[in-house]
């Protein structure tokens, strides 16, 4: 009952978040630079003259007051309808629907990625706390958090594009590409999980079941694979959940940099030719999915840590 | 007390090769005009794209402007907007920290949610909406983080203030019937800077990587701003033939969010006895944008 009260209480925490991200959108397109008629009327290639304008004003419901422009803008929005791309022609949602595969491809890539090098690293660091080997991990870690997705991005670009020619400099978004940006994507986020599961490790060596494992003549580094790492690895599930959904809104630098067709790369380049209403439905559509993540993530650790229940 | 951390601190060799740095670079910054071989933003097409010369140091870039000057001005740009914005977050929220922890109730709750959308909110989703609705500027970019980036800080504040209302110096002030807002300046305000201090030298390095990587991508500082970001952005399409125009940019990045994590770790080792309330300052993320 208690746990069924606090996700009641999480979903009404969504009600505020909701109206700011509806709001933002909606002002998108009522404040922003240039009046909303004009622009449609030349992205539609006609020149404004004052008789159309009228007749755009009243297509577009604009002479309705703002509140009631609101109310109508949410109804088609609930129905992923964000109008057409200035840019492309073409509904918008589809458009970002199209892109998201690619971005989904690239943020699981990524989060495999940061945990295949993160976890032998941490095990490696623990095991042997204080020796050389901890010590390098530790700074290699740093040095990883330190450098930006950007820049290391256009790094191993060059490294492995111009100087050793084994990927394209031009990639797009084929899947024998993916390596490079999501191993960009995975160094940051791995060199957090190094520190988090190389400190649980080291407290998690102290528990009886380690000494159990310990005691059953299992060696040192085997128990701490074996035993410690599930329970090591646990509280970390709500880090990587909202990593990944910081993944899926699309990674924007990376993908320009590697000029990977997600939804990221899509909402940069709107924003550069001004289309309102991509941008508009990506801030929906990427919003609604993050809050999701959060959300199921919020429940699942119900789940998971049964303690969460005496918040 | 205060001598003991200032030895402490003293003694971490990567803390004052930190704070050396730093230094440096913000007295590169304030002395720009007078260090810098020649103005960043001359432009003379007829020494675009040149290798390193005595004339000029890092060479020039596909406008024949100076590699080195715009590297200096840079410095400027980037400490000048990062130091702001630290300064207005923290200004924002350490009061309502402060108000949050001291008053409760009904208040503290708002002030909590208010954080609590703040800090899920994805920067780069309020940097679109921001920058469509304003247009692309630094300024603009600016208030994004100061909209997300005050909630760490009010919730720090907020978690020692409900610690230090329970003591008996709080206590007794009160008892003794002093006014609110003294026991706030004098008894509570100085006792919750420590980690706050820390934890604000390494907001100032995200801030600078986030703003340099939104301007890279074209929604902070416009060109021809001497600014990391732009010249990452400008030299992006000579990433096969003058790769150094790349190289510059993300190395001076990297030296100076470098330098601010160290000194802040140091900091936060000098300042902060317990371990645990550490972490919670060093759990500072990735570095994506």
């Amino acid at each position: 009952m208690k746990r069924f009260k606090l996700i009641v209480k999480r979903v009404v925490q969504i009600v505020p978040i909701l109206l700011i991200v509806t709001l933002l959108a909606f002002f998108l397109s009522n404040v922003s630079s240039g009046d909303v008629a004009t622009v449609t009327l030349q992205s539609r290639g006609v020149q404004p003259t004052e008789q159309n304008l009228a007749a755009v004003r009243e297509e577009l419901g604009l002479n309705a007051p703002l509140p009631v422009q609101y109310i109508n803008w949410l109804k088609k929005a609930v129905q992923f309808d964000f109008g057409i791309s200035f840019q492309t022609h073409k509904p918008v949602s589809e458009e970002i629907f199209a892109r998201f595969p690619a971005t989904l491809k690239l943020a699981l890539a990524a989060t495999l990625m940061s945990l295949v090098f993160s976890i032998p690293l941490a095990l490696l660091s623990a095991r042997y706390k204080d020796s050389t080997a901890d010590h390098t991990i530790r700074i290699l870690s740093s040095v990883g958090a330190t450098i930006p997705d950007f820049w290391l991005g256009l790094m191993l670009l060059y490294l492995f594009g111009v100087v050793l020619k084994i990927v394209p400099v031009i990639s797009g978004s084929k899947l024998s590409n993916i390596f490079l940006p999501a191993f960009t994507l995975s160094v940051a986020y791995g060199a957090t999980y190094v520190r988090v599961l190389r400190s649980n490790l080291i407290e998690v060596r102290r528990f009886d079941y380690m000494k159990a494992a310990r005691a059953r003549g299992l060696g040192e580094g085997k128990a701490l694979a074996k035993h410690g790492l599930k329970n090591a690895l646990l509280p970390m599930v709500t880090l990587i959940g909202i990593n990944f959904g910081k993944l899926l809104s699309g990674q924007i630098a990376t993908e320009t940099i590697f000029s990977w067709n997600g939804i990221g790369k899509f909402a940069v380049d709107s924003m550069k030719v001004k289309d309102l209403p991509v941008i508009q439905g990506y801030i929906m559509i990427v919003s609604i999915t993050y809050i999701a993540i959060n959300l199921i993530l919020d429940i699942l650790y119900m789940y998971i840590d049964p303690r969460i229940q005496s918040d | 007390m205060v001598r003991n951390i200032l030895r402490k601190l003293l003694h971490n060799k990567a803390a004052m090769s930190g704070l050396a740095v730093i230094l440096l670079l913000v007295f590169a910054g304030i002395f720009a005009e007078r260090i810098s071989p020649h103005d960043p933003y001359k432009v003379d097409l007829a020494v675009k794209l040149l290798g390193p010369s005595a004339r000029y140091p890092l060479g020039t870039d596909q406008l024949g402007r100076c590699i080195l000057s715009r590297l200096i001005y840079g410095t400027r740009t980037s400490l000048y907007t990062a130091m702001t914005v630290t300064l207005v977050i923290l200004a924002i929220g350490v009061p309502l920290g402060i108000i949050a922890g001291y008053i409760g109730g009904a208040v503290d709750n708002m002030i909590m949610r208010l954080a609590d959308i703040a800090s899920t909110f994805p920067s780069s989703l309020l940097a679109l909406a921001i920058v469509g609705i304003f247009g692309p500027s630094l300024y603009n970019l600016m208030l994004v983080f100061i909209f997300l980036w005050w909630a760490p800080f009010a919730r720090m504040v907020r978690s020692s203030v409900i610690k230090l209302k329970e003591t008996e110096f709080v206590m007794a002030a009160e008892a003794a019937g002093s006014r609110r807002i003294s026991i706030i300046l004098k008894h509570i305000f100085p006792n919750t800077l420590s980690p706050i201090i820390a934890y604000a030298t390494l907001r100032i390095a995200a801030v600078i990587v986030h703003i340099a990587g939104f301007s890279f991508i074209g929604l902070g500082s416009q060109p021809p701003t001497a600014d990391w970001g732009v010249m990452l952005n400008d030299g992006r399409q000579y990433i096969s033939s003058y790769p150094m125009l790349l190289i510059w940019p993300g190395l001076m990045i990297v030296v100076v969010v470098l330098a601010f994590n160290l000194f802040g770790e140091g900091l936060n080792d000098a300042l902060i006895p317990s371990s645990e309330e550490r972490a919670i300052v060093k759990e500072t993320g990735g570095a994506n944008v």
